[in-house]
């Protein structure tokens, strides 16, 4: 992992699409998310991800229900909306646009 | 040996020693602090506090059942810095405005209004002439027998007004949701009292002044007699405007009722005033020729009346409000006269309206 400041605001943007990703493989709650990122790059905690899931609830990409969880109190699950799987989508060609450039120019 | 102190975090009691409160506190403070733009700030705060509780129930058990001052700024470590996606919004919602232009939306637009600028607006949202959905408007109007009516009184109250320059690019280029729908109205309501309220204001300064200028000096009163308004047209070219608005709606009038006779000749009889097209002009672009012509001689009207518009300085809405209502009035009664006393015109929309149902 680059400490690097100079990799941080790439690492920002990518995280919203990283989410995309997770929440798209199963209906998931924040700490399985948190598990998920922890030990990448992109580990993160609870007070980035709480405004960010807000922020992109409130973009109508991903929505949520309480479920009773075994022990303790309701957990809020999240999943995608269908405008976050089309995101999802977009982002998904966008990055092997990305990488394709990439590797053009290393040639 | 420490205080110790209960809180409350999303609804749950956790007992904590004072530092460790102190610490939650500060970090809480910052959170809120931070989130206060947030429209989810509330929420947002319930999950961190949540979280935290979540945390801090996982260190205590049977024999622990006091949250310390390591144990909180661990489970705080681990929270990590609240950050508001502040930049990121802004991001993407500058790439969302420059990708697409925004997403279009109905406003109502006064400039060229004719009443409250429904026609304009929708004329705008769909971009095509504002006189073709008038006569849309007024033919509709005919056919459902007067309900169009009552939707258009509807859309004035609860479609916003363009007013930014935001605003009137988005009339031209979302269709608004049912919750924004009810907030519009309660809002025009606001808007209706509160006009109301500054209307018995300015009669009761407009009283006052008069108390005072009959006792005082005029040069007195003067210098502060309306400081912030625009510099009025003069009083000859509003007096002028004044004349001219009603005629030009009745001009105005009468060349749209022209070109709704010549349009409904053409297609009936396939004639207008004896001259008919020739045999290989299809009606439709004779139709659309009428509309051309229509279009060219109406367009130095509208400028004429854009200017009288202006002519008549910041507190034209009345008087635009009724030049509006007199077109409609004289193209409705244009219209009741062809539909009673020309059997062809009566025929052609008893047909239309038999082929609408």
């Amino acid at each position: 992992m680059s400490s690097d400041v100079k990799f941080l605001p790439i690492r920002k943007g990518l995280l919203e699409f990283l989410l995309l990703k997770i929440i798209s493989a199963d209906k998931v709650y924040v700490a399985d998310i948190l598990g998920r990122l922890e030990g990448t790059e992109f580990a993160t905690q609870e007070g980035t991800l709480y405004p960010l899931l807000s922020k992109m609830r409130r973009e109508d990409l991903v929505d949520y229900e309480w479920q009773e969880s075994g022990a303790g109190p309701p957990r809020k699950y999240y999943r995608l909306t269908a405008k976050g799987r089309t995101q999802l989508a977009e982002l998904n060609d966008y990055w092997r646009e990305i990488n394709r450039t990439i590797q053009k120019l290393e040639r | 040996m420490n205080k110790v102190t209960t809180v409350n975090l999303n609804g749950r009691a956790y007992q904590v020693e004072e530092q460790a409160y102190e610490a939650l506190r500060a970090y809480l403070d910052e959170a809120a602090r931070l989130l206060a733009d947030d429209p989810d700030c509330k929420e947002i705060m319930a999950d961190l506090e949540q979280a935290i509780g979540d945390k801090g129930s996982r260190c205590l058990g049977p024999g622990k059942n006091v949250l310390g001052e390591t144990d909180m700024k661990r489970i705080l470590a681990e929270m990590g810095p609240v950050e508001t996606g502040a930049e990121a919004t802004g991001a993407a919602q500058a790439a969302g405005t420059g990708a697409a232009s925004g997403p279009k939306r109905l406003y109502l637009v006064k400039e060229g209004e004719m009443i409250a600028g429904v026609c304009n607006g929708l004329a705008a949202y769909f971009g095509v002439d504002p006189t073709i959905v008038r006569l849309v408007f007024v033919v509709l109007l005919f056919l459902s027998g007067g309900l169009v009516a009552i939707a258009y009184l509807v859309l004035m109250f609860v479609v916003p007004t363009a007013k930014t320059a935001e605003e009137r690019a988005a009339a031209r280029g979302l269709p608004f949701n049912a919750q924004e729908l009810v907030e519009q109205a309660k809002h025009h309501y606001a808007d209706l009292k509160d006009s109301h309220q500054r209307w018995r204001d300015r009669r009761r300064h407009r009283k006052e002044r008069a108390f005072w200028r009959s006792g005082e000096k005029r040069a007195y009163e003067e210098p502060q007699s309306r400081p912030f308004e625009r510099p009025q047209p003069g009083y000859g070219a509003r007096v002028a405007a004044g004349f001219v608005l009603p005629l030009i709606s009745v001009i105005s009038a009468v060349l749209t009722v022209a070109a709704i006779f010549a349009g409904v000749s053409l297609l009936t009889a396939g004639e207008i005033l004896g001259w008919s097209p020739p045999m290989e002009v299809p009606p439709w672009a004779a139709l659309l020729g009428v509309i051309a012509v229509y279009a060219l001689v109406a367009a130095p009207l509208r400028a004429v009346r854009y200017a009288s518009y202006e002519a008549l300085g910041p507190r034209r809405g009345w008087f635009v409000f009724w030049d509006g209502v007199l077109w409609l009035a004289l193209v409705i009664l244009a219209w009741w006269i062809a539909a009673h006393y020309l059997p062809g015109v009566s025929e052609f929309f008893q047909d239309l309206f038999h082929d609408w149902r």
